[in-house]
């Protein structure tokens, strides 16, 4: 576990460096006149410090984020299939910041995050509002939040088909909604960072909950586990989690499904090692998807594209060898 | 656990020559720093960015304001007299009610709208441009190719650092451009000037008109307007004459669907014209006008019977196939003589000067109707 850990903060840590110098500007001359930029009476934007440096951090923390929301859905809703989407957290943020774009008030800064993170956390409160008359079951959860899903991304559709005329703001939306890591700023990493490191941290401080609570509800509830409000808590910091990316990069499909599910398959189901395993390989991950489409140039793609294209194809490689095996046994 | 994990996913890093890999990093990453141009910053803007512009090999233009200064004082005197500098303050207003003042003009612009590029390329040598839209250099047959060539960069989000380099003082964008991207714009301190609200051709003079007093050069505003306005009266005066109190029944239809302009939109504002002229044109009530196209019934279309039909299009092909998804049309005397006549999309919501050509493109198909049909009768 240990040795694994090091090699992937290792990896981080080299592709950071790459992200970090690699871009128009040269890296050296740009690094030496960073302490220029706190000069008040020149130019102050400087590409390493305004557009790498917290692109990066946005890049690390939206990777880790993603992962560990997609490790927490999978074992509190014993799925292995579930994602932060299942809830309708992620249409409800893109919910949110669609009625910004429409209300015309996206250069007001702040309110792009602030409604992705509310989406977020209103959707979850609308499918528990609803659960809880319904038995409150795994279930009926993953059920109603399904539901709920459906029904906000047929209003995006609607809303959408509704302004097709008015082509500059769908073109907007659309940009958007892909999810992309260009023109990243430190109102971006302001925005996230907090919702992300409190996330982490709540969700790293129920490891040994959701331990208890993989064995199912009733063996957790008799082991003194109070499954209501451990799930709920649990929810709230995957809103956190999938709020900030949504706001800080947009929609990423996939992403939060196919890391923790293939980490589950290395590490096995023990959070102990699944939750941080996630956090740093869904960080790597990200920062490899956004070095690939620098490098190459992939403009027509965001990373949200590439993270659906990509997952989805190694999803199902992994499906079918999953069933190959079975077969054979 | 490290045991059950598969070769081919962290294989790589389980063999024990670790060490290896570490050097190897190494290596590749000293090899990567090694061949990062190197220059030693500086307080005076001018040396620096020039050293920079030499290791992005951009040096067929200036990259700072000193440079493009130098470059005004090699001009002959009798293209000077359009550069002329302000002897007081002034200020502008833009499209959303900011206002900028200025006292001296902006030598850098970085044009993220069609109409505001289309403009800036007919006012200004190609060096005082940073960037243009992407979409611009698909369109040779509008834009003026050799200049586009000169002007590397695409205005762009991914251009942010490139655009950065390059020093641009005044950014044209729009109320539907990425808010993120202007952000960035107002961190590198480029000044942001709002022109998207182009809805007529008296908006396109506006526009003209604040481009040439930024710039700097108001009278080569001056004289782009009343080129566009001769363009204009010249074309109206023979179809008057060509008209001579003939009807003529117009019907501009877009080939995707049966959509027509409305009042949001720059072939609006030519139908308009052309009313006023004397040609009878369907044109949505005002009441429900204030999108950029409305939808027409076939039972409308029936109804007002036009002479001729012009569909704006981007491949005639689609017209044939908003005939036949639209069978009733093909009763249409217009139709049945095949007086349908096609005009390029492109040009038809230019909201720049070639917005004209868009007009020429109408008008020559009224005239050659007007000639069919007059042979037809002899």
């Amino acid at each position: 576990m240990k040795k694994t850990l090091w090699i992937l903060v290792f990896f981080l840590c080299a592709i950071s460096i790459v992200l970090l110098t690699y871009g128009e500007a040269p890296f050296v001359s740009t690094l030496l006149e960073i302490p220029f930029s706190f000069h008040p009476s020149l130019n102050t934007w400087n590409p390493i410090l305004h557009e790498r440096i917290p692109r990066l951090i946005i890049l690390i923390s939206s990777g880790a984020s993603l992962a560990v929301a997609g490790a927490v859905m999978q074992s509190v809703l014993c799925n292995p299939l579930a994602s932060p989407s299942v809830l309708g957290m992620s249409t409800g943020g893109a919910f949110f910041v669609l009625i910004v774009f429409l209300l015309g008030l996206q250069n007001i800064f702040f309110l792009i995050p602030i409604g992705a993170v509310l989406g977020s956390i209103s959707a979850l409160f609308l499918v528990f509002f609803i659960a809880r008359y319904s038995g409150n079951k795994t279930t009926m959860l993953i059920l109603i939040g399904i539901s709920i899903s459906l029904v906000l991304a047929s209003i995006q559709g609607c809303i959408l088909y509704a302004i097709r005329e008015n082509w500059h703001l769908v073109q907007i939306i659309t940009e958007w909604s892909a999810g992309t890591t260009y023109d990243r700023t430190w109102t971006h990493v302001h925005m996230q960072l907090p919702l992300a490191i409190v996330g982490l941290t709540g969700v790293f401080y129920y490891i040994n909950a959701m331990n208890l609570l993989a064995t199912g509800e009733d063996t957790a509830k008799a082991l003194g586990i109070d499954v209501e409000k451990v799930r709920f808590l649990l929810f709230l910091f995957v809103a956190f989690l999938t709020g900030g990316v949504t706001a800080a990069v947009g929609i990423v499909p996939f992403f939060g499904l196919v890391i923790p599910h293939i980490i589950r398959r290395i590490s096995g189901p023990n959070h102990q090692k699944l939750i941080p395993l996630s956090a740093l390989t869904g960080s790597c991950v990200f920062c490899c998807l956004d070095f690939i489409l620098r490098y190459f140039k992939m403009y027509f793609l965001s990373i949200g594209n590439l993270s659906a294209i990509l997952g989805g194809i190694f999803f199902l490689i992994l499906l079918f060898s999953q069933r190959k095996k079975t077969s054979l046994a | 656990m490290i045991r059950k994990t598969p070769k081919l996913f962290l294989g790589f890093f389980y063999l024990k020559t670790g060490g290896i890999y570490l050097s190897l990093f190494g290596f590749i990453l000293g090899w990567w720093l090694l061949f990062q141009p190197v220059t030693v910053p500086s307080f005076s803007s001018s040396s620096s960015f020039s050293v920079m512009s030499e290791n992005l090999k951009i040096t067929s233009f200036p990259l700072n304001r000193d440079t493009v200064l130098e470059k005004l004082q090699t001009i002959p005197e009798s293209i000077k007299l359009t550069t002329a500098q302000y002897d007081i303050s002034f200020s502008v207003q833009d499209h959303r009610g900011n206002t900028l003042t200025l006292s001296k003009p902006i030598l850098r612009f970085l044009p993220q709208t069609y109409g505001s590029a289309a403009i800036l390329m007919t006012l200004l040598p190609p060096y005082q441009i940073v960037a243009i839209p992407k979409a611009m250099r698909k369109e040779p047959h509008i834009y003026p190719q050799k200049v586009m060539e000169q002007i590397s960069t695409d205005s762009h989000r991914y251009n942010t650092e490139k655009i950065y380099l390059q020093k641009p003082e005044l950014a044209l964008v729009a109320s539907y451009s990425d808010p993120a991207t202007l952000q960035v714009f107002q961190q590198q301190k480029i000044q942001l000037f709002y022109l998207d609200a182009i809805h007529s051709i008296e908006d396109i003079y506006s526009v003209i008109a604040t481009l040439g007093h930024l710039s700097g050069k108001p009278s080569s505003a001056e004289v782009l307007i009343e080129h566009m306005q001769k363009i204009f009266f010249s074309l109206e005066d023979t179809l008057h004459q060509k008209l001579n109190g003939k009807n003529c029944r117009l019907l501009y239809l877009y080939s995707d669907s049966l959509t027509i302009p409305a009042k949001n939109n720059l072939s609006y504002d030519l139908l308009i014209r052309l009313k006023k002229r004397g040609v009878d044109v369907l044109l949505p009530d005002d009441n429900i006008s204030s999108s950029h196209y409305v939808k027409v019934t076939e039972k409308q279309i029936l109804e007002f019977n036009p002479d001729l039909i012009i569909i704006s299009t981007s491949h005639p092909s689609l017209a044939d196939f908003l005939l036949d998804k639209n069978p009733r049309l093909h009763r249409l005397p217009a139709v049945k003589n095949k007086r349908i006549y096609f005009v390029n999309n492109s040009f038809q919501n230019s909201p720049n000067q070639y917005i004209t050509i868009a007009y020429f493109d109408l008008i020559k198909s009224i005239f050659y109707d007007l000639e069919k049909t007059s042979q037809e009768v002899s």
